[in-house]
């Protein structure tokens, strides 16, 4: 599995979306149970680039990471601090706004955990 | 194929968007799934130019007349990073907005899709900041050479 290197990380935006496996019935009295330990995990994030790491992130996602079709090793800040794990970027879709020296790349990533 | 104008202008803003074509599965047991179904290189990129009312009248003249009112493709710069590139695009829907600043200030925002873009530059720079294991190495080896160069320390 690729892993990003030498880059700052993910800045976790204030939400995102946790959908566990639950089968939930409403018939009569309404219950609930869990199918699975599955869970999916969506964040919005940002990363702020300087200069040249921006086409290095770019070939990574585009090219290491197949179009982001991959999963793939970052680090990531949320509220435990910063964390290793395994992400993918969701569609592979990113959007990108620069001064053309200082960038904002911001995507959605789905959390492995 | 037409070339855009070389109008004196400065970017306020600039911003892309990349949308591969990758087509997502979420089943219900909350498993993913993304596959790459071709490989799409047409990235989409907001522009915002501030030009002078001689400059716009320049702009809009060539894309009514030089790319036939907006829909043929031309050869156009555009910014990834701090390097400038060129490329073929297209104005996308032929479109864009003119906002009047002051006298003889105009802003226009527009979309360009740049056709399969180069990632040349990209692919050569990840290449090296992999083999020299990071971007501070990179920075001490221009430092060194900067050294080499200006101090005549071969």
């Amino acid at each position: 599995m690729p892993t990003l290197n030498y880059l700052p990380p993910w800045q976790m935006e204030y939400s995102y979306e946790l959908t566990p496996d639950l089968l939930r019935g409403s018939r009569g009295a309404p219950s609930q149970r869990a199918a699975s330990n599955k869970r999916m995990v969506i964040a919005d994030v940002s990363r702020r680039l300087l200069g040249s790491e921006l086409p290095y992130f770019e070939w990574f996602i585009r090219e290491v990471c197949k179009e982001g079709t991959l999963a793939f090793t970052d680090y990531y800040a949320d509220g435990n601090d910063l964390t290793t794990g395994i992400i993918r970027i969701v569609d592979g879709a990113y959007s990108v706004s620069t001064n053309l020296r200082r960038h904002v790349v911001q995507c959605q990533i789905e959390i492995f955990r | 194929m037409p070339t855009f104008p070389a109008l004196d202008y400065s970017e306020s803003s600039y911003s892309y968007e990349v949308a591969p074509a990758v087509y997502r599965t979420e089943y219900a047991s909350r498993t993913t799934r993304q596959r790459k179904i071709y490989k799409k290189r047409d990235d989409i990129f907001s522009v915002s130019l501030r030009l002078s009312s001689a400059d716009l009248l320049t702009f809009e003249n060539f894309v009514k007349d030089d790319i036939n009112n907006g829909g043929n493709s031309f050869t156009a710069p555009y910014y990834t990073s701090d390097a400038q590139s060129t490329g073929d695009v297209y104005l996308v829907d032929g479109a864009y907005s003119v906002s009047y600043v002051a006298p003889d200030i105009w802003d226009v925002k527009y979309s360009i899709q740049v056709i399969d873009r180069d990632m040349t530059d990209a692919e050569n720079i990840y290449e090296v900041v992999e083999d020299l294991a990071g971007f501070d190495n990179v920075s001490a080896i221009f430092d060194a050479l900067e050294n080499m160069i200006n101090n005549n320390n071969l």
